[in-house]
């Protein structure tokens, strides 16, 4: 992904598509501020009436800056060969999601064991030994810390929490 | 309470049995957040955000500020063994400290490094002791509508000084300021943007926002990279070798005192002004010491005044960022936003309260940044090799350990699967952020000061009218904001390319 801080590789895909996101966002946000009682809409109006011209002003010199096939360019560049790193986010984003996922299934140290195992072996490419060591030792560390140190009870999991006869999670 | 006896109460608080440790400890962290390229100060406190729940306020505060003191000596311990800034702040000491290396001389620009941090440090620690009197008198001057304008100037500060441009810096502030505002208003009982759901109720808890923000989006970041995160190899001295000139760096940072006192003063007097931060504040130390030596010349060839110069400022940045902070509730820079959310957190109100009712808990903070940057200079300088190795740690297998803390850290909180939900959700928001140069610490700053802008903007409209901003201070700080806004924009409009706005200045 262009992320080098100068105007020839400034990622103006992104930049336009994460603009016109907020403004759906504030739009939304107007409407259902516009039925509040004035006490409540009035600092998000504050907030909102300056944020919508900064966007406009925004979304203007990014068109400005930018040109349509410079768009193309990119948007080609993202979806092609060079769109690795952006197939690196997406893929990294999708194993937190799985690390949520494990966990909620079974519970903080087996999802945390899981992820660990699954991500070094397979994304980060180390070997079973080390992944497995790694995994181990963080489990470990966090159920020290969590539990031991700071008496927090971590979230056990679905499995356990059926196991143990709960029928309402 | 006197500020002679608060003076004392803050120190034997530092240096208790509970505290002490819990100092040491973050301190240690610190120093290896900083050495570790890409990590920084306020990824550190972050981090150590959801731990502070449980703790007692003094041992909060020592825990966050701890961590926190140390970072930049641990990247400017990178900076000058790998020509890489551990963190963006030791950036000055690139100019000096790797060619010092490269003349064999690592082990002096160390030493230098590490005793100029803790002497800025408690310089400007110091100074804040010092101002707390006046401070305390000040702050009895300032009502509503004085903390309402006070809160604007600062988001206006933090977007209009920061790294990005304007227009991005103010987006990022004003948004933080609207999410701030999610969940039911205290005053109508009017549920607001929370689209049905109940768990917006509460609004977005500060913990996991500042999560997503700033470390989740740093993992993103550290996976993208990959790799070792610094490249080369750590200096071929032996440690015998390494600790005596190590030894000759210190002893050469005491004789120069009067360039590193200078230095302090600049470093502190950068701090007080919301938004500028360590960078600018060590550049303008350098650019100093340059312009005074007896050899400026040398500059940029392995000069240890340069090392000198900039480090000295670095650390003497936070004690004049304190000072809004604590006095006004006014953070200077992101890791001052979290550090007033963490105070927040431990039931410790900014402002009159703090400085007024707690000069204990400001002497506390004072000996916790003198105290954190002596065990780092110490570890620092006897650890010189090993931190070094944490340099070659990779990328791909820190950020999912440290995701797994983070995740962990997030659902601790308030054992809420929400709150997970919501660090994913801004932790991609943070990365975006980070890749197109919008302003995370304004976004933070306004999402902390979204609370005190609404109450006070309701008490203001309450006591004085639509007319409040007229009260004489409120008036002064309007203008100075409006000055300082339309300065800028003039400056924004002068420039002919649009292209160079977007990326900064």
């Amino acid at each position: 992904m262009a992320t080098k801080e100068n105007g020839s590789s400034h990622n103006y895909v992104l930049d336009i598509f994460f603009c016109s996101a907020l403004a759906l966002m504030l739009i939304l946000f107007f409407t259902r501020a516009l039925g509040y009682p004035i006490v409540s809409a009035r600092a998000p109006l504050l907030a909102m009436v300056p944020l919508a011209i900064l966007l406009v002003i925004n979304l203007v010199k990014i068109i400005r800056a930018s040109s349509v096939q410079r768009v193309k360019d990119q948007t080609h560049k993202q979806v092609g060969e060079e769109g690795t790193q952006l197939k690196k986010l997406v893929s990294f984003v999708l194993w937190l999601v799985f690390c949520v996922a494990a966990i909620y299934v079974g519970g903080h140290y087996a999802g945390v064991f899981i992820f660990l195992v699954l991500f070094l072996r397979f994304m980060a490419k180390e070997r079973w030994r080390l992944a497995v060591m790694l995994s181990v030792g963080m489990t470990l560390a966090v159920y020290v810390v969590f539990e031991m140190i700071m008496g927090i009870y971590l979230y056990r999991g679905v499995i356990y929490l059926i196991w143990r006869g709960y029928k309402v999670f | 309470m006197g500020i002679g006896e608060a003076a004392v109460s803050g120190l034997l608080q530092a240096t208790s049995l509970q505290v002490l440790p819990v100092l040491v400890g973050a301190a240690l962290f610190g120093l290896i957040i900083g050495v570790i390229p890409g990590l920084s100060g306020h990824f550190a406190m972050a981090m150590l955000i959801p731990f502070i729940y449980t703790m007692e306020p003094s041992m909060g505060i020592a825990f966050l500020l701890g961590a926190h003191a140390t970072v930049a000596q641990g990247g400017g311990l990178t900076a000058i063994l790998f020509s890489v800034p551990g963190t963006g702040q030791n950036a000055a000491t690139l100019l000096d400290g790797p060619p010092m290396t490269e003349k064999g001389l690592a082990g002096q620009a160390v030493g230098a490094a590490m005793v100029s941090c803790s002497l800025g440090a408690a310089f400007g620690a110091l100074v804040l002791a010092l101002m707390l009197p006046v401070l305390r008198e000040v702050v009895l001057l300032f009502g509503p509508a004085e903390f309402f304008m006070l809160a604007l100037m600062a988001l206006t500060f933090i977007a209009v000084l920061g790294k990005s441009d304007i227009t991005r810096g103010l987006i990022a502030a004003f948004l933080g300021l609207l999410l701030s505002l999610v969940g039911v208003d205290n005053v109508t009982g009017q549920a607001r943007f929370t689209f049905g759901s109940l768990s917006l109720w509460d609004g977005l808890s500060l913990v996991p926002v500042l999560l997503g923000i700033f470390a989740i989006s740093e993992m993103v970041d550290l996976w993208l990279k990959g790799g070792s995160l610094a490249r080369g190899s750590t200096s071929n001295m032996s440690a015998g070798q390494m600790q005596k000139q190590i030894f000759i760096g210190m002893v050469e940072t005491f004789k120069r005192w009067w360039l590193v006192l200078r230095c302090s003063a600049i470093g502190t007097l950068v701090g007080l002004i919301p938004g500028l931060g360590s960078a600018p504040a060590s550049f303008l130390a350098y650019a100093h010491a340059k312009q005074t030596s007896k050899d400026p010349d040398s500059f940029g060839t392995g000069n240890i005044e340069g090392v000198i110069g900039a480090e000295s400022a670095n650390d003497a940045v936070e004690g004049g960022a304190l000072a809004s902070t604590v006095a006004f509730g006014i953070p200077g820079s992101s890791s001052m936003a979290i550090l007033l959310g963490g105070l927040m957190i431990l039931g410790i109100n900014p402002g009159r309260e703090l400085v007024g009712e707690h000069p204990d808990l400001v002497f506390l903070m004072v000996f916790t940044i003198v105290i954190g940057n002596l065990v780092g200079s110490v570890a620092g300088t006897f650890l010189v090799n090993p931190l070094a190795r944490l340099t070659f740690l990779k990328g791909s297998i820190l950020a999912p350990c440290l995701v797994v803390i983070i995740l962990t850290g997030a659902y601790a909180v308030n054992q809420n699967w929400f709150d997970i939900a919501v660090v994913l959700a801004f932790g991609i928001i943070g990365y975006l952020m980070k890749l197109l140069n919008y302003s995370r610490p304004a976004f933070i700053i306004g999402f902390i000061l979204g609370y005190m802008v609404e109450k006070n903007l309701y008490l203001s409209m309450k006591l004085y009218g639509p007319t409040f901003f007229l009260q004489p201070i409120a008036f002064v700080l309007l203008l100075l904001v409006s000055a300082v806004l339309i300065y800028n924009i003039w400056n924004v409009a002068r420039s002919k390319n649009g292209e160079d706005t977007i990326n900064g200045h």
